[in-house]
């Protein structure tokens, strides 16, 4: 039953998250129509870094909140319902179907408490300063995936196609269809990305270990799954087990997508479990029921609060000899996340390690189902925890080197950069929507907590003048919302002639591609008559593009449209302007 | 063209001509005097290259008059307050559209659609002028009207907020965006342009209809119709401007449109030829047209208020047999249309 509504709401959210994907285009409008972003305001892990970073919430990440409380109630239903990537996957996982001889019971593996340390890793990161949620979140991961990565090669295809069709006889046919398809959900040009094929490959491989392991990003790695695994853990959803039923057949585990042993009786895992339906619906005694209790939650604050009172007064009588090796970066908070971490872990009981790491399901598992207990282990919690609070800090020392430098230009009216990477989540929204192919994901020229942020790569593209739309698609606030006239007076950087390179002053040719496409009125490249001497000593009549600091905005059509080869001859840069709050650091 | 069209089209052409010279010999002989071009007018009083007179505002009053041969003009000049209005007088004036469009032709009109601008800030071709093309190509029988241009700014926000697309498809005609997979390399055999990627919708046309915007431009200093056909072209289109007065004369030597209609209303002064400031723009409330594409060009020069022989690519347009620089008073036709 559980499972006839999911799997077509399954295919809905899929549905209408590709749909707001390929509508996260630019169609000559100023406003943008279709919620595209919903996606990210509904993540959770999106919502509770960004307020972590910023302790703000931006437009309508407060649903983010809902969705948590949600999972609450309903367990990890998100990754079992909404989560587009957790039904590619599936999907993925699908195609490789086991002969009925080779099933075996899928038991839960102590590898999946993985996504707890990723999870940690992303909270201490957000907490001292780095933002990883971004590269991390499954929600960023498909979106960026998607836009940036394999993208640019559908709509190549599309059009590329369409083509090729338009000189056979089906013309007639394909073509209305082609424009319609290309007027609405293809980019106006058509795209490319620096790293696209980096990006496309990441995805294709979450996507393909599923072939491994069913559901291998959902169960092991994300950590949005752990993060609404730990709701669903101190929630109301249960899975009620009848004993008397159950023949230890074992088919259950078969369908189960996430692993959270329905057989084991008294060691259903809450975080494991997606809330498929798959279980009750393969178990052919009607042995399995979803069921609502008291959330659990209300009991492990009442005990969590007895643990701090105790631990309080243990170290208040002993010693203060803060004695916490190898975790000194997270001195301040050891003593608290310590028992945070016996009380989320149900049982206490501390696994090896290296066998939380192992791939292989635990031996013994097809007659007595036993319940494992492989939550990660307090050393583990606390090595992940610190490693993202030490992140943090190194991940800011080389970005605080590269603000100045001035290859890094940020969308239109982006923040100082350490304020940018803070709010930015790597989503690709903003480069998808780019009409004129601007904005690209970073390398690490920007300090590892720029990594995939967007940067204005004016060769490639520019920063079209009136548009608007980046900061209307940035889920996080990182680009603000801009009206038109507020945009057309937003600095990115400042145009820099090159005249090394530029025809008119060093060839004696003329050239003034850059004055034509300048797009402030008056001109911010103006031509300046000049006489110039060519090689062979001919003397002609110039007209010289000249940068008026002062009106340049750092839009780099200019430097897009160079038609020189290779560098252009006049280039953006972000020197003499830091962005928002002082557009003329440098006094002309 | 088979023997019913070439038959159908001289009767069409022989009809227009005859209307033209009923309607030229009580039209033409009103009042001449075109009140809001006095300043364009005054610097058109020039010596044409061949020292023939060009538009000099003393000859209007013969222009068309009686004793005049009834030929059909070289230049169609309509002055009015509506776009449309003198869009279509100025095309009636050369014996109407019919001319040029036979029945069940497939018609390209190629306005200058390069920038996101609004129809005030004069970047773009008229929308109205536009329009009015269209309609009066499928007055005439056209089969399908196709409008496009490839623009330097995001193409949908130009055909939006240049208010083309819409006025197109309001007249019934097709818009449609340059796309760089559909160009097709075609010789053009031009002095310095030998082969280039041309859009072939626009090349394999019936009918070429240029319809360009008369605008500042800061080096060739105006821009007119010839070179417009940079929007009919891909690839590289910067490189153009490095012998840019050859390159656009290639281009119209390539594309031999059959009409070409400069749009005069509004015309940027300064910071073209994308503009952005009301204060560059000058209404002019002119159209030329011209199946004579080095005339009409000649003719918008003139209109803006420059001299044609500044601009050494007329000669060498018309040196290459692509039209006339010079003609007598008497082939430029007129027109004063009152609004509505």
């Amino acid at each position: 039953m559980l499972r006839r509504i999911r799997i077509p709401v399954q295919l809905a959210s899929l549905a209408v998250f590709l749909y707001l994907l390929v509508r996260t285009v630019g169609v000559g409008e100023d406003r943008l129509g279709p919620p595209v972003r919903i996606f990210l305001d509904i993540d959770p892990l999106i919502g509770l870094t960004t307020w972590l970073r910023t302790g703000a919430w931006h437009g309508l990440m407060w649903l983010s909140a809902v969705t948590l409380l949600l999972s609450i109630l309903l367990g990890r239903f998100f990754c079992g319902w909404i989560c587009p990537l957790g039904t590619l996957g599936q999907a993925t996982g699908r195609l490789r179907r086991p002969r009925s001889a080779e099933k075996q019971a899928d038991r839960y593996r102590p590898v999946q408490e993985i996504k707890v340390a990723v999870l940690l890793f992303a909270l201490g990161g957000a907490v001292a300063g780095a933002q990883w949620s971004g590269i991390l979140d499954p929600i960023c991961l498909l979106v960026r995936g998607l836009a940036v990565g394999l993208g640019p090669g559908i709509e190549w295809t599309v059009r590329e196609g369409a083509a090729v069709l338009a000189r056979t006889p089906l013309a007639p046919i394909t073509e209305p269809v082609y424009r319609t398809v290309r007027d609405r959900l293809l980019a106006p040009h058509p795209p490319h990305f620096e790293q696209g094929v980096t990006l496309a490959l990441l995805l294709v491989t979450v996507l393909a270990l599923s072939w491994v392991i069913r559901r291998f990003w959902c169960r092991i790695l994300c950590p949005l799954g752990a993060l609404l695994g730990v709701t669903a853990r101190i929630g109301a959803l249960r899975l009620r087990q009848d004993e008397g039923r159950c023949t230890g057949c074992a088919v259950c585990t078969y369908h189960c997508q996430g692993a959270a042993d329905p057989d084991v009786m008294g060691g259903w895992r809450a975080s494991e479990c997606f809330v498929c339906g798959n279980c009750t619906a393969s178990c052919r005694r009607h042995g399995l029921a979803f069921s609502f209790e008291r959330p659990r939650m209300i009991g492990i604050m009442a005990g969590l609060a007895q643990r701090m009172v105790r631990s309080f007064r243990r170290e208040s009588a002993s010693a203060p000899a803060a004695s916490s090796p190898g975790a000194a970066a997270s001195a301040a908070v050891s003593s608290t996340a310590a028992s945070a971490a016996a009380a989320s872990s149900s049982a206490g009981r501390p696994a090896d390690t290296m066998a939380a790491l192992s791939l292989t399901p635990p031996a013994g598992q097809s007659q007595q189902p036993v319940a494992e207990t492989a939550d990660l282990t307090r050393r583990g919690f606390l090595t992940s925890l610190a490693l993202g609070l030490a992140s943090g800090p190194i991940a800011r020392s080389t970005s605080a080197r590269a603000v100045p430098r001035g290859s890094i230009i940020r969308p239109p009216g982006a923040g100082p950069e350490g304020e940018f990477l803070d709010r930015c989540i790597r989503c690709g929204e903003c480069m998808k929507v780019c009409p004129a192919n601007g904005l690209h994901p970073s390398g690490l020229e920007a300090g590892a907590a720029g990594l995939w942020a967007p940067v204005l790569r004016a060769r490639l593209g520019y920063c079209e003048y009136h548009c608007t739309l980046c900061g209307q698609v940035c889920p996080t606030g990182a680009i603000p919302r801009l009206t038109p006239a507020d945009k057309e007076r937003t600095f990115l950087g400042l145009a820099w002639v090159d005249t090394g390179r530029c025809l008119p002053y060093a060839f004696a040719t003329p050239c003034i591609v850059c004055e034509e496409h300048c797009p402030t009125s008056p001109k911010a490249i103006r031509l300046v008559e000049a006489e110039g001497r060519a090689a062979d000593g001919a003397v002609r009549q110039l007209r010289r593009p000249t940068v008026d600091p002062k009106l340049c905005v750092g839009c780099g059509v200019c430097e897009f449209v160079c038609p020189l080869s290779g560098t252009a001859a006049i280039r953006i840069e972000g020197i003499g302007r830091t962005r928002r709050e002082n557009p003329f650091e440098i006094s002309f | 063209m088979d023997r019913r069209r070439f038959l159908l089209a001289g009767t069409q052409v022989l009809a227009a001509g005859s209307l033209w010279a009923i309607l030229g010999r009580t039209a033409g002989s009103g009042d001449p005097v075109l009140p809001g071009l006095d300043e364009a007018w005054a610097a058109g009083g020039t010596e044409g290259a061949r020292g023939e007179v060009v538009g000099a505002p003393g000859a209007l009053a013969t222009a068309g008059g009686a004793g005049m041969a009834p030929r059909t003009p070289l230049l169609g000049v309509a002055h009015g307050p509506s776009p449309a209005a003198i869009t279509r007088a100025a095309v009636d004036a050369l014996g109407g559209m019919g001319r040029f469009v036979s029945h069940g032709a497939r018609v390209v009109v190629k306005p200058n659609i390069g920038w996101d601008r609004t129809p005030e800030q004069a970047a773009n071709t008229n929308p109205e002028v536009v329009a009015a093309l269209v309609k009066m190509a499928f007055e005439a029988g056209a089969k399908s009207v196709l409008v496009m241009d490839n623009p330097c700014n995001d193409p949908r926000r130009c055909y939006q907020h240049s208010g083309i697309a819409e006025a197109v498809k309001a007249a019934g005609g097709t818009v449609d965006f340059f796309e760089e997979s559909r160009v097709r390399k075609m010789k053009l055999g031009g002095e310095r342009l030998k082969d280039w990627e041309v859009h072939p919708a626009i090349i394999e046309a019936d009918v070429r209809i240029n319809c360009p915007v008369a605008k500042h431009h800061g080096l060739s200093e105006l821009t007119l119709g010839m070179k417009n056909w940079m929007g009919s072209i891909g690839g590289p289109r910067g490189r153009l401007h490095q012998d840019i007065g050859t390159s656009i004369v290639d281009l119209a030597a390539f594309f031999k449109p059959q009409l070409t209609v400069i749009d005069g209303v509004r015309i940027l002064t300064r910071g073209g030829p994308q503009g952005g400031s009301l204060s560059d723009v000058k209404r002019l409330d002119t159209v030329i047209a011209s199946a004579d594409p080095v005339a009409a060009e000649v003719r918008g020069v003139i209109l803006a208020g420059r001299k044609p022989e500044e601009f050494a690519y007329l000669a060498k347009a018309a040196g290459r047999g692509l039209g006339r620089t010079a003609w007598p008073v008497e082939e430029e036709k007129l027109l004063e249309v009152a609004a509505g």
